[in-house]
């Protein structure tokens, strides 16, 4: 099968396109601007699954109270059937173990501190949320920041 | 068709297809600004500033055509609504509705915040723009938004598993902690 190759840009007008339509037509309503996130949906995802437990009290959003969000599973599943198709995929080997777990739970608490991803952030400021503007300011100085980090390991070594 | 089935065939079709395209363009919406910052590179900058405009059209044009959108342009509910601590309990704002508020509220209510003058900026809004600045320190420092790492995960890169594996621990953490320690901050 002959290679499909995309451009970041057709990527940004697909994903946008699917993130308004989700809300509009789709019914993933009561939340606003929620089509599409990777981190308010796994957190959905988990929360459905770990209150039946009596201990554990989780918030979940009005649309995961209708059914499962299932995209944190599938997002892997598409790569993964693109990586075969396209004879990409190989199996890394782990650089530094506790670097990215530690980094995957600090992401997902910052997420939810401010409720969202790069991605809804950006759908929110679509939605008409100036604050979502001072957040997403924040966000590009924090990114500046690191970096800054990533050149200067670089030229230690 | 029931409703549940519904959503969830939506979230695993909509899955999908972003998979399917985020590893054929290697799309990342933190790496667009590294690659800025570090060799003017604006290939990714470009999918970046396509999603945001798209989404910008497309919620308007909707919305000018009679579909029901509640809170449509948002910064009018932002104008609207005042603060209100119903007797001492304060919450920190729900990690799942949007959430309007004034960010800068009047310096004779009793909110906790900072003084400048005669507006108090509340801690509310401070601990979300760090934790912001926080969001973006640490995805660069691991090479990719979550779309990205989720992208990778499937492509076989051993590091995202273990960033997925972060990910499902610390909504517990969050949960159980964390919104406690927040609520404490703010009353």
């Amino acid at each position: 099968m002959k290679k499909i190759r995309i451009s970041a840009l057709v990527f940004g007008v697909i994903a946008g396109a699917i993130g308004v339509m989700a809300q509009v037509f789709w019914s993933i309503q009561p939340p606003q601007a929620y089509g599409l996130c990777m981190v308010c949906h796994a957190k959905d995802f988990i929360n459905v699954l770990l209150n039946n437990f009596d201990w554990y009290d989780g918030a979940i959003a009005a649309v995961a109270k209708k059914g499962l969000m299932l995209t944190s599973i599938t997002v892997p599943l598409g790569a993964f059937i693109a990586a075969v198709i396209s004879k990409e995929f190989r199996l890394h080997f782990v650089e530094n173990k506790y670097a990215a777990f530690f980094l995957g739970m600090g992401v997902m608490i910052c997420g939810l501190i401010i409720s969202g991803c790069p991605m809804r952030l950006m759908l929110r400021v679509s939605y008409g949320d100036v604050s979502g503007l001072v957040m997403l300011a924040f966000m590009v100085a924090g990114i500046g920041l690191g970096t800054a980090i990533l050149k200067r390991r670089a030229q230690k070594q | 068709m029931t409703i549940a089935l519904k959503i969830a065939l939506v979230t695993a079709a909509i899955g999908i297809v972003l998979g399917f395209f985020g590893q054929r363009s290697r799309m990342c919406f933190i790496g667009g600004w590294r690659d800025f910052f570090l060799i003017r590179d604006t290939y990714l900058l470009k999918g970046f500033f396509a999603f945001l405009i798209t989404s910008a059209i497309l919620f308007f044009y909707f919305d000018a055509t009679g579909h029901y959108m509640k809170n449509y342009p948002w910064f009018e509910q932002q104008s609207a609504v005042q603060y209100e601590v119903e007797g001492d309990i304060h919450n920190f704002p729900d990690q799942c509705d949007l959430v309007y508020y004034n960010a800068v509220a009047s310096a004779d209510s009793n909110i906790k915040g900072i003084v400048i003058g005669e507006t108090v900026l509340p801690f509310e809004t401070l601990v979300m723009y760090l934790a912001a600045f926080l969001l973006g320190l640490l995805s660069t420092l691991s090479n990719g938004c979550p779309l990205r790492q989720h992208v990778m995960a499937g492509s076989g890169n051993a590091s995202a598993m273990l960033y997925l594996g972060g990910f499902y621990v610390g909504v517990v953490i969050y949960n159980l902690y964390v919104h406690e320690w927040l609520n404490l901050l703010i009353n």
